[in-house]
This record gives structure tokens, sequence and C-alpha cells, in this order.
């Protein structure tokens, strides 16, 4: 690191003890999770478990909003950690938002656990406010009063990590490196991928929590006085604004751990290109665009919103993909490359990526849609694209962080068994999907339950490959040194 | 001193917006419609506060002592913007003169002074949640108004009502795509932080 760099970043005695409190946090609750939707899975099989629909659905929305936050919170903790070797971050706003986070966490699971609430994480409009007397007003209120309260918490790191970078890059759009894109500068091969990285999500999430705010608000007030009842179109747009790009964040956080610790192993630099740069202000424009995908069914959508969805759904996310996964394959290749349970992961990651991105431009065409869309296919995508490709950058990244990678044998096994079981798993719901089992029955038909057994089992396997990872980080996450990253590669 | 002289204006505009809006023929004025009542005389009624507090260092002397961090007065102010920003008040506002001279006193120092106040004193994290948090409640706002299925006000229509929400609606967007290009090219200027290393 040079003078000015050791300037503007953050201090390492500032960037370590946070980050750990997020993974720790992270992993245990993503492992508590697991276990949540390896049992719906075992309720729509053929197995004794009966929860009953009332509970199904609840543990669905737990599910559901459980793992989005706590894949936002992860992939969050990646992102603070690099970003902060280049700018100086705020410990406190990052602990804060933690904090808040947690707050959240306890009135969405109060919520659903003891108010009942089960209308799913995408809390449709008008669903919360009818619940038919399964939920009350205050659960509901509860639930998205929470979510509310995580946008914020978001905020705040994103305002942060915001000003940071246009103190050092002297804008936003210097970091995502458009001057060097459009030939106003010359190419900086030391401008480093997770700025870009973090410019981009920064732009977007931004954006996806003011649609939030509003979203939420209007929610609430429909809650308090019924009679006020905005246009359920309109918020169902806002809403699947927000969602969309709030998850799809997710991954482009998380890709920092490949940018940053693969060339450490590799023993060779990744450095921005042109291509680079072009794929992802290419993908920030995208992941703004291409949320009309998720209302193809939306019949009174306006025809050019559905073609731009369709469009947009072959194009978003491929640029950065081809461009991350080509320039990862050409670090590795016969670089004489250590494969530990980091390594390995952050490559099972790219693979995920990569091919769970394939049923979602499937899905992303109309006709196709119209009979796609309301089956298993689609959490076959979702899953495929979060847990063989977010997770894996997740656990690679606390793996490198609290062992150098070096888990030994049960890291290489674990890595083994999660990819093995995550596979399972998906294949498990696309194969549903492809046999057009509908998603979100909580009883399923005899001959459809022998593939919620597999879906079941292979979450099972899953459970244990990460724990099998996971606990040897959590045991050695309190005195692991983080910061030396930078010197161990 | 022409120096002097400026640093009392302030003082004197706030003054004089205050007089009008209690002399009934400028207040009816501002009065007359929603749109002219809540988008013309509120902001400049607070903006009048908030030039006081950005100007008089007299004030910001004490302020400094009574409020450093600016915490209440961001308390304050917010709780002010919320009970102006139910139309029951708005409409007390146009026939009750207690309430008329309420507001016209009000506004100014509990509402403009308090939120400048606070915005000087809160760091830039805590400026962007107050701009992003104003933002999201002119888009509220304007939506409820455009979609209310009563009239809120008992001297505003429903038509004026409606055309308060358009108006709010727009300046949100209007508001957001200025926000979005400072946000990514801004701060739009020059400094040796922004040179390549």
């Amino acid at each position: 690191m040079t003078a000015s760099e050791l300037e503007y970043a953050t201090p390492d005695t500032q960037r370590t003890p946070v980050v750990k409190l997020y993974l720790g946090i992270g992993l245990l609750v993503f492992a508590g999770l697991m276990l949540v939707g390896a049992l719906m899975r075992a309720a729509q099989g053929a197995t004794t478990i009966s929860i009953g629909p009332e509970v199904f659905y609840q543990l669905m929305t737990l599910h559901g909003a459980g793992m989005v936050g706590t894949a936002g919170l992860a992939a969050l903790a990646v992102n603070w950690y690099f970003l902060s070797k280049y700018v100086r971050l705020n410990q406190k706003i990052f602990l804060g938002t933690l904090v808040l986070s947690l707050v959240a966490v306890v009135m969405i699971v109060g919520s659903i656990l003891i108010g009942k609430f089960a209308a799913g994480w995408t809390f449709l409009y008008p669903l919360p406010a009818t619940s038919l007397g399964l939920w009350s007003k205050g659960a509901a209120l509860t639930f998205v009063g929470g979510l509310l309260l995580l946008g914020v918490a978001f905020l705040l790191v994103y305002l942060d990590m915001g000003i940071a970078i246009v103190r050092r890059y002297g804008s936003i759009a210097r970091a995502l490196g458009l001057p060097m894109l459009f030939g106003r500068e010359p190419i900086d091969p030391t401008h480093p991928p997770a700025v870009v990285a973090s410019a981009m999500v920064l732009i977007v999430n931004v954006a996806g929590i003011a649609a939030g705010a509003i979203v939420l608000i209007m929610t609430i007030l429909h809650l308090i006085y019924p009679p006020l009842a905005p246009d359920a179109l309109l918020m169902k747009n806002l809403i699947y604004f927000f969602g969309h790009v709030f998850i799809n964040a997710t991954i482009y956080s998380a890709v920092i751990a490949v940018y940053e610790i693969l060339p450490l192993y590799a023993r060779r630099p990744w450095t921005v290109s042109r291509p680079f740069l072009a794929a992802w202000l290419a993908v920030t424009l995208m992941v703004l665009a291409v949320y009309p995908h998720h209302l193809l069914m939306d019949f009174a959508m306006p025809s050019w919103m559905a073609i731009m969805g369709q469009i947009l759904s072959y194009t978003s996310g491929i640029p950065v993909l081809v461009v991350t996964a080509f320039s990862g394959l050409m670090l590795v290749y016969r670089s004489g490359i250590r494969w530990d349970a980091a390594s390995s992961l952050l490559v099972l990651s790219l693979f995920g990526w990569a091919v769970g991105i394939v049923p979602a431009v499937i899905d992303g065409m109309i006709n196709v849609n119209l009979v796609m869309h309301n089956t298993l296919w689609v959490p076959g995508h979702f899953h495929f694209y979060l847990l063989l490709g977010l997770l894996p950058m997740v656990l690679g990244f606390a793996s490198y962080l609290s062992a150098n990678g070096q888990q030994g044998r049960t890291g290489r096994v674990g890595a083994m068994v999660y990819a093995v079981g995550a596979t399972l798993l998906c294949l498990s719901f696309l194969v549903s999907g492809a046999l057009s089992v509908p998603r979100r029955f909580a009883v399923h038909e005899e001959s459809w339950q022998w593939l919620g057994d597999v879906g079941a089992l292979s979450g099972g396997i899953v459970l244990v490959g990460t724990l099998m990872i996971a606990v040897p980080i959590l045991l050695k996450l309190p005195r692991a040194r983080l910061a030396s990253i930078s010197e161990s590669g | 001193m022409p120096a002097e002289r400026w640093r009392q204006w302030p003082l004197a505009l706030t003054l004089a917006f205050c007089v009008a809006g209690l002399i009934p023929v400028t207040a009816r004025l501002f009065e007359a419609s929603m749109q002219a009542h809540l988008l013309v005389q509120m902001p400049l009624l607070a903006f009048c506060g908030g030039y006081w507090v950005s100007r008089s260092e007299r004030l910001q002397a004490w302020l400094e002592r009574a409020d450093p961090s600016g915490g209440v007065a961001l308390v304050l102010g917010s709780g002010w913007l919320i009970y102006w920003m139910l139309p029951l008040n708005l409409d007390l506002a146009t026939f009750d003169p207690s309430v008329r001279l309420l507001k016209v006193l009000t506004v100014p120092v509990l509402l403009g002074a308090t939120l400048t106040w606070s915005w000087r004193q809160l760091g830039p994290v805590g400026r962007g949640v107050m701009l992003m948090e104003g933002w999201a409640i002119l888009v509220r706002l304007g939506w409820i108004y455009l979609i209310s299925p009563v009239q809120l006000c008992s001297n505003y229509l429903i038509g004026d009502q409606q055309r308060t929400g358009s108006l709010l609606l727009g300046l949100a967007l209007i508001s957001a795509a200025l926000a979005a290009i400072w946000g990514v090219f801004g701060p739009f200027r020059k400094t040796d932080r922004c040179q390549p290393e």
C-alpha cells in the first residue's frame, strides 16, 4: 500500500471487530433458517412431518424475510470490509447498522412467531391488511415496521460509504470508472474492482431503499386507515423494485470477495479494464430497469414494460457475470492455485452465479413465464443464485479471514458436501418446476411428494456442509486476526 | 455600513411574512388554494426561520449552548412538521385566528429554524437521512392527497387536494432526478483528492 492509500484507508484496528460480529451472527442465522427451509420441504414431502398450512406460511415468511435480510447483512460485511481498505469508513455507523438491523430482526421474527404474520416476505399489498383473522393488524404493522427499520439501517451505512468514496475519488461516477470508460482519463490499473462494485451497489440500493421507504409507509397507512387504498399495481411495482434491487445487490456486494481473495491465491492481480467498467455500468442501469420481469403475469402492466423486462432479463447481470467468470477462470488457469475451503467456495460461487442465472433468463420470457411463474421453477432459480452463488462467496470470505482458508480436510469435505447438497436441492426445485409443481403450496399432491423428500434430504445435506465449514470458523472467529489478509496472500 | 444593514434583513423578512400571514387581505392570498398554502406560504415561513438562524450569530451562539448536537432541534422540527402535515391543522389555520397566529409565529421558529440548526449540526450521514426522508415525505403526502377517497379539508375541495398531490409528486420527481445527478456526478468541484492516485 502506498502512503496516500494508507491515508485514506480505515485503520486495521477499526476494520475487524464489527465484521466478526456480522459474520458470526450471519452464519448462525443462515444455519437456523436452512433448518426452517428443510422443514418446509419435508412438510411438502411424503414424510410424517405435518406442520399445517398456517405454520407453513409463517415459516415461509420467516425463511424468506430472514434469508433476504441475512444475505443483505453478510454481503454488506464483505463489501464494507474490502471497501474499508481503500476509503475511511466509520466503524460506529457500521455497528449502528447492525444494532438497528437486529432490532428489525426482533420485530420481524416477533411479528411472525408471536403475531402469526404469514403474508410472505414480499408483503404484497393488500394482503397484510386482509388476513381473514389469521394475524392481527399489530402483527402486520410490526413486520412492515421491521422492514422499514432495516431499510434505514442500510441507508445509514450506504451514506457513510458514499461520502467516503466521494472524499477519495471525487464522485461516485469516478469511483464507477466512468471517466476511464469514456476515455476522458487513461485506464488506471490500480483502481480497485472493489470500489467499482461498491459504487454500483450504492447507486442501485439507495434507489431501492427510497422506493421501499415509500411503499412501506403507504402499507402502514393502509393498515391504519383501510379506505386509503393506493393503486395495487403501483404498489406491486414499488415492492418488486425494492425487493429485486436489494436481493440483486447482495451478490454484487459479495462478489468483491472473489475480486479481492482469488488474486491472492492465484498470485495474479485482478485489474480493471474497459470491458470490466462497461459491464459494471451496464449492470447498474439494467438492475434498476429489469424488475418488471417479476410482473409478467400482471395483465394490466403496460406492454412496453413487460417487453423491457424480458429483453433486460437476457442482458441484466450477464455482462458482469461474463467478465467476472471469464476473468476468474483466466486468473485460476495454470496459476498453481492452492485448493482449500476458501478458494473452492469462491470458484464454486462463480459456477452458482453463472448457472443460477439460466433459469431466470428462461423464466424471464413472457410466454414461458405464463406457464412457469407460479411453479417451483422460480425458487429453483433464486436458490441456485443465492445458495450456490452468494453464500459460497460469504463462506469463502469467512473461511479465508478466520483461518486463511486452511480448514484442513474438514473444510474441503465440507465445501464438497455443501456443493453436492445445494446442487441437489436446486435441481429438486427446478425439476418440480418443470413438472408444473406449484409454488407456495403448503401441502403437495401425492405424485409431487417425492420431490419434497429429495428437497428436504438435500436441504439437510446443505445444512451439514454449512456446519462443517461454519463451526470451525465460528470457533476461531473471536481470536482471528482478520486484517492479516493483506499480508497473507 | 451596507453589510451591517444586510444582517438585519432576515429578521425583517420574517416579520414581513408573519405580518402578511396575519393581515386578512394578504393572508387570503396565501390561503386561497391548498397549493399556495402548503407549497408557497409554509415553505416561505420556514425559509425565513432558517435564514434567520443561518445569519444571526447571536442566535447561533445561544443555540450552541442550548442544543450543541442539534438533536433537540431535529425532534422539535420533525414533530412540528408532522403536525402541519395533518390536513386538519392546515384547514383550521384558514378560519381560526388563533391557529393562524400559531402557524405564523411557530412555523418559522419551530420548523424552519430548528431544522436548519439541526442540518448545520448534523454530519453528512445525518444530512443524507434528512434529505432522503424529506423526499419520501413529498412522495407519500402527494400520493395520499391524490388518492384520498374523502375531502381532507373543509375549506379546500377535493380537486384542489388532488392538484396539490400532483404538484407534490411532480416536485418529488424533479428533486429525485436532480438528486440522482448530484449524487452520482457531484459534488461538482475539483479538489486535490479527486486526482488519480
